[in-house]
């Protein structure tokens, strides 16, 4: 049995990738044109790659514990912006339709009305915007294999709403996956590769 | 303030909390319509099917690969978080949509599989959060002699 029945990928891939010097490509290359096999999986793999780098350009794509922590802060900083009692420093810890007048005759109920309001409104932004029974699929977002993600989104609003891959799993198969953005058309592409199992008619 | 008007700002901010509870609930009980597209795609000149003039994505790479393109289906299904939906696909296999849940945002969580029955080797997991309007693509099944691509969109909520 020829020892390239079973082709080493690792050695396709660093042929592909030009890390082979130029004896062992030589020697792989006298290898390919007598290895069916081998000639096979090395069209395979050709394919795959001219598929995958025809996409445009790559962009990077904003982590996303990142954004959740980007509208947090958006939504703090909102509030503050609003809050906006001339001297009163304590008025910017709550949203100002919660503001009660400082030196009012009852002050201490006030605050109390004040403090249960804020409890609650923490309560709605934890629920509603922070939701951390998410965070935990966040920290298992699969890293990408994604050689490509492309083009810039019109505004960073229009880039956070998009449709986004959280995870693959291929199975038996290989593949790959990107996100890709031109304007206002977005789009998530997963690409599987079965060319091996159908050529052998495992299906 | 008197003890009767903190009691009522209390009880109106509980409410406003229980309110914004409730609605986000009512929100993820509602079905969601999503269309799915099985298109065949194959390197060989031939006709495009019209009806995909309206996906610009499948004119630029890695589609743009191919140069003639057959609907073989367009199927719309009503997603719940209660029940997947499957569709059958030309080669035999089984497309599943699974509902999860919806963000805050307004896009959907969602789970996608692909296998033959009773098998879950092929595709066995797709998560995504999809934003309605914004199709997502699953393609490279091999079929006939060519590629199958199979489109999936949330149609937004009129």
């Amino acid at each position: 049995m020829s020892p390239t029945l079973a082709p080493s990928h690792e050695r396709l891939t660093r042929y592909l990738d030009g890390e082979l010097d130029a004896s062992a490509c030589v020697e792989f290359e006298q290898e390919l044109a007598r290895d069916e096999a081998l000639a096979s999986e090395f069209a395979r793999l050709q394919r795959l790659r001219s598929f995958v780098t025809d996409v445009p350009a790559a962009f990077s794509v904003p982590d996303p514990g990142d954004l959740a922590f980007e509208r947090v802060r958006q939504n703090v900083f909102a509030a503050l912006d609003t809050a906006s009692v001339p001297g009163a420093e304590t008025a910017r810890t709550v949203p100002a339709s919660n503001v009660v007048p400082i030196g009012s005759a009852k002050r201490s109920r006030s605050w109390l009305v004040v403090g249960s309001l804020a409890v609650a409104a923490a309560a709605a932004v934890a629920i509603f915007v922070v939701r951390p029974w998410e965070q935990t699929q966040v920290a298992r977002r699969t890293p990408a294999p994604a050689p490509s993600r492309t083009a810039v989104a019109a505004n960073h609003d229009d880039a956070l709403n998009g449709t986004e891959i959280i995870r693959v799993e291929f199975g038996k198969m290989s593949g790959t996956y990107w996100e890709q953005a031109e304007g206002n058309d977005r789009v998530a592409v997963v690409w599987i590769d079965d060319t091996v199992l159908e050529e052998v008619g495992r299906q | 303030m008197s003890a009767r008007g903190f009691s009522s700002l209390l009880a109106m901010a509980v409410a406003a909390v229980l309110m914004l509870v409730g609605s986000s609930a009512r929100a993820q009980s509602r079905p969601v319509s999503a269309e799915v597209f099985v298109i065949l795609a194959r390197a060989e000149a031939g006709p495009i099917a019209p009806e995909l003039a309206e996906m610009p994505a499948l004119r630029r790479p890695p589609f743009s690969n191919f140069h003639s393109m057959q609907m073989l289906s367009r199927e719309r299904l009503e997603l719940g978080t209660s029940e997947p939906r499957e569709i059958a696909l030309p080669n035999g296999r089984r497309l599943r949509i699974a509902l999860e849940q919806q963000t805050p945002d307004g896009r959907q969580r969602m789970r996608v599989s692909i296998n033959r029955p009773q098998q879950a080797d092929y595709l066995p997991l797709l998560q995504v959060v999809a934003a309605p309007g914004d199709p997502f693509f699953v393609a490279g099944q091999q079929h006939e002699g060519g590629t199958l691509i199979i489109g999936i969109r949330l149609i937004a909520a009129g």
